[in-house]
């Protein structure tokens, strides 16, 4: 999107917080490439302060992105492989009996990271991945009675391959809303697929990538976009949209809660692209993401398929 | 147009509709006071102080048994009293016995409202059939108002104040008046009066008697009700040419005088002069008598001749009646030889030989002379005779008594008196009965003449001149027909002679009297608007609405074309006014109408924007589709959203930019 409809008045202090987001964002983009819509998204998810949920078969880059985003953003960055004999401990970290120091000491696990990628989550036991489920939530893991925080910022993109679900167990609707957004990559374009087939390694760049901000950057950046303005006629829209997706087509609608997702995620949207109010451009693009595994198609168990929401999308006027 | 009508759902109508509902009901009922039996009122108003106490203490209707049996009794008694359902004075009996009888059941429901609604309604069109003049209208409005506003408070939920209520019934009203205007004044007018209710004796007053007896004029001194109305084309005549000719009277049984009925043989006339053009508006009347003045050239179009240049039009009997007549104050009647001179000379075999007696002096002291017997019969009664509004009875032989005894009365005893004495002395004579002078209305310019101007005079033959007018009224009373009976009324009243000197005298001091004269103009301009409302509204016919079409421009108004025209005119007019209220009420505010104004631009050049598509984006897809209007596109969408989203305030800025973008160049 360009910025060209840059509105008047903009003060200069968040857009600072915006420009360092926006060097992120042309770097991520030249590792993933074909992917401009995605990346934003991931990022918004970051900046709206959720967690990312992506859909996907094997090698169409999710831990290149998660990767990225953590080396992009100056964050430090797990991976934990999610597999069916996976405990929470595996997790979030055990006390064990420190003979030096005479007491149990707590060694963190790999959820004491900013940037934690949950590969195939999916594939572990409900319990474990109640562990990370908890610990997205409340940012803290508690453990022999102690309470540790996790790192600020704290971002975890979790995968699965929703093809190939014999022997997992797929996360049920009350954990998939823990999840701010959810995305496909899918495969690339062609164009985008052969200049990554002639290009150099990821891996290589990726090991090369330069950090264009910090945590505290981060941090403020979050910050400045929950503050953004929205208009009584955004939120206008934003009721029309939640009203219309409460009936109709959809066995059910958006909570109020998944409401507020959404503005968050609006909000993020509009920081990202530099603006400092929120339009009805900005809802439109993240609702698939923030909707998509939240409602359900009237028949069936299936989730609202990406045509049925832009349905949805274009029945609703912008007011 | 943002106007909320009353909602249909059934709510309980608020407490005060109660009270608007008796009162709509009593003020409907009031203009029939004296159309209805007593018994009847007082039962109504029995029913409903029941109804309001059942509904102030809740007490419990009264059982179906009880319900149903009232209605068989009230029907009962309502068939004793009128004998049958239709015509209007049954008609409203039973529209009123129903009106109580729903009492027993009324609820407060707001169809039951409707139905009393309903009613009061039928009841005002039935006030409006017995009377039809301005007072009348405005009265019957003033309740269609009240029931109005009843009906809309009964439909207001609890709580609301009831201004609301009435603001809501007059803007109903006042959005109902084009409409009803328009229908009034160009729907094809049907000839004939309404629902064949025409030349019923009920309508109109009795006016003036057809027999002349003792009281039949003197009853009416005193009666300010409007006779008619007369605009004349050019100079009005003087006073003491403004005789109305409404009968003549060739017949006495020697209490009354009467017409014969037997066939006159024309009588030639000669006119002198110039001519008086004028239009008379006749009040409804019994008898369809057309007063024409002294002496009418011709008949108007569809009248029947009576007696000695009368006239009179049946098919207008009990009817507001207009028409133009044309008269020659100056005439002379059948100069010659008197055909049938018998039928002018008889007089009772009973008449009073005092009376003959007195008549053969006055011929003898006149020596043969007709003149000269006229001039000393009229100085006998200047001389000992008095004029007086309130005549002592007369029972048996009201000239005898008048002429011997009393020496006093109405113009109705000198004129038959004259007539009597004239025919004993062996002179051709007859009574003229109709109504003397007028009064100007200076603000419209008609001249009112009331029933108090009834008057009888005579018309004697003199050999050589023919038919001759005498009035022996204006030898013994000249102020009457100088200044009319009002004047003359005072002067009799105050005991003075009733001189024109005299009534001169009056006439300025009562000018001086700023109150008197103040009450007088109001009361000319009252009869101005009345007369006004008979014009336009009453006697609005087929002729009068076909003019009004020729002033409008209209050649050759066609029926057809005008019932096509109004039932498409109204169709349009309802169609957009339920556009209207079925669109939301909540108006766009401004912003928003120039958004759409500058999205309704665009759109005719083939980019419309679809309606989930938001500003930017819209902007967005027209910069690449039209990259000659990116700017000005983009500089009005940057404003928008800055205003709409951002809560700036733009101020007209906005408007402008729209304005402006509108008169852009057209792309090549």
């Amino acid at each position: 999107m360009s910025n060209a409809a840059q509105p008047r008045g903009q003060k200069a202090a968040p857009l600072a917080e915006a420009a360092s987001m926006a060097r992120a964002l042309d770097s991520l983009n030249r590792i993933l490439l074909g992917k401009a819509d995605q990346v934003r998204l991931a990022l918004c998810a970051l900046v709206a302060r959720g967690h990312l949920l992506i859909e996907d078969g094997p090698g169409v880059g999710k831990t290149i992105l998660a990767n990225a985003l953590a080396r992009v953003l100056g964050l430090d960055y797990r991976r934990i492989q999610f597999t069916a004999d996976l405990l929470p401990a595996d997790i979030t970290g055990v006390s064990i009996y420190d003979a030096a120091g005479g007491g149990f000491r707590f060694h963190p696990g790999p959820v004491f990271a900013q940037v934690v990628l949950a590969d195939e989550i999916n594939r572990a036991t409900p319990k474990a991945q109640s562990a990370l489920l908890e610990a997205m939530e409340e940012s803290q893991i508690t453990a022999d009675g102690t309470t540790h925080n996790l790192p600020a910022p704290f971002f975890v993109i979790a995968t699965q391959n929703p093809r190939h679900q014999i022997g997992t167990f797929p996360l049920p609707e009350s954990q998939l809303d823990r999840f701010l957004l959810r995305l496909e990559l899918g495969y690339p374009q062609r164009d985008a697929e052969r200049e990554l087939l002639a290009g150099e390694d990821r891996r290589e760049m990726l090991a090369r990538l330069e950090p264009a901000c910090d945590p505290a950057a981060v941090q403020a950046a979050q910050r400045a976009a929950s503050r953004l303005t929205v208009s009584a006629a955004l939120l206008d829209y934003l009721q029309d949209l939640l009203a219309a997706t409460r009936g109709g087509d959809f066995g059910a609608g958006l909570s109020p809660r998944a409401g507020r997702q959404l503005l968050a995620v609006a909000r993020a949207h509009a920081f990202l692209a530099g603006r400092l109010l929120v339009l009805p451009e900005d809802v439109q693009a993240v609702f698939a993401a923030v909707a998509g595994h939240r409602m359900h198609a009237a028949q069936g168990e299936e989730t609202a398929s990406v045509p049925a929401l832009r349905r949805l999308l274009e029945s609703v006027p912008v007011p | 147009m943002a106007l909320r009508l009353p909602r249909a759902p059934q709510q309980r109508p608020v407490a005060a509709s109660r009270y608007l509902l008796l009162a709509a009901l009593a003020s409907a009922l009031a203009l029939h006071a004296g159309n209805l039996p007593v018994w009847l009122l007082a039962l109504v108003a029995l029913l409903s102080a029941w109804w309001l106490a059942r509904e102030l203490r809740a007490w419990r209707a009264p059982p179906a048994v009880l319900r149903i049996a009232a209605t068989l009794l009230m029907v009962v008694a309502l068939y004793q009293e009128y004998g049958t359902v239709f015509g209007l004075h049954a008609g409203t009996g039973w529209l009123t016995g129903m009106a109580g009888l729903k009492f027993l059941e009324l609820r407060r429901k707001q169809r039951d409202y409707a139905l009393v609604f309903a009613l009061v309604c039928l009841l005002l069109v039935a006030a409006g059939l017995y009377q039809q003049d301005l007072s009348r209208a405005l009265l019957i409005a003033l309740v269609f108002v009240l029931a109005l506003w009843m009906l809309a408070a009964a439909a207001q939920p609890d709580g609301l104040g009831n201004g609301v209520a009435l603001r809501q019934a007059l803007v109903v009203l006042v959005l109902a008046v084009p409409l009803a205007a328009t229908l009034y004044f160009f729907f094809p007018r049907i000839q004939g009066s309404l629902w064949g209710l025409d030349g019923q004796a009920m309508f109109g007053r009795a006016g003036l008697a057809e027999r002349l007896r003792p009281g039949s004029l003197s009853s009416l001194a005193k009666d300010a009700a409007v006779a008619f109305r007369v605009q004349f084309d050019g100079a009005p005549p003087p006073p003491a040419q403004r005789y109305w000719r409404v009968l003549v009277l060739d017949a006495s049984n020697g209490f009354e005088w009467f017409a014969s009925g037997r066939p006159t043989i024309p009588e030639p006339v000669v006119f002198a002069g110039a001519p008086v053009d004028y239009r008379v508006t006749l009040e409804p009347q019994h008898r369809g008598r057309l007063p024409l003045l002294d002496l009418p050239a011709a008949l108007p179009p569809g009248a029947v001749a009576g007696t000695a240049f009368t006239a009179r039009d049946p098919a207008q009997a009990g009817q507001r009646y207009q028409y133009r007549a044309r008269s020659w104050p100056r005439y002379r009647i059948a100069g010659g030889g008197l055909p049938d001179p018998q039928r002018w000379l008889a007089l009772p075999v009973d008449t009073d030989p005092g009376v003959r007696a007195l008549a053969a002096r006055l011929a003898q002291e006149a020596g043969g002379s007709v003149p000269r017997f006229i001039r000393l019969t009229l100085a006998h009664f200047a001389d000992g005779f008095r004029y007086t509004l309130n005549p002592p009875p007369m029972r048996r032989d009201p000239v005898a008594e008048f002429l011997l005894e009393h020496h006093q009365g109405y113009c109705e005893h000198f004129a038959a008196a004259l007539v009597t004495l004239a025919r004993a002395a062996g002179v051709p004579a007859r009574v003229v009965v109709g109504y003397q002078g007028g009064e100007l209305n200076p603000g419209r310019g008609y001249y009112l003449v009331r029933q108090s101007s009834a008057h009888a005079w005579t018309e004697l033959w003199l050999a050589e001149l023919g038919w001759w007018r005498v009035d022996p009224t204006a030898a013994v009373a000249p102020a009457r027909i100088e200044f009319g009976s009002e004047v003359l009324g005072e002067l009799l009243a105050a005991g003075r002679a009733p001189e024109v000197d005299a009534g001169r005298q009056l006439l300025g001091r009562r000018q001086a009297q700023w109150l008197a004269h103040a009450w007088r103009d109001a009361r000319l301009w009252w009869d101005g608007a009345n007369h006004g409302f008979s014009n336009w509204v009453t006697s609005y016919g087929p002729e009068r609405q076909l003019q009004l079409l020729r002033e409008l421009g209209m050649r050759h108004p066609d029926r057809n074309a005008l019932v096509m025209g109004l039932a498409t005119g109204v169709g349009v007019v309802l169609l957009v006014l339920s556009l209207a209220l079925l669109r939301p009420a909540n108006r766009p505010d401004p912003l928003r109408r120039h958004w759409d104004r500058f999205c309704t631009r665009l759109e005719r050049i083939g980019l419309a924007r679809r309606s989930w598509e938001g500003p930017l984006e819209f902007s967005e897809r027209v910069a690449l589709a039209r990259p000659d209007l990116a700017e000005p596109v983009g500089e009005i969408t940057r404003t928008y959203i800055a205003a709409r989203y951002g809560g700036e305030d733009c101020g007209e800025a906005f408007k402008n930019r729209v304005r402006a973008f509108r008169s852009a160049p057209r792309p090549a």
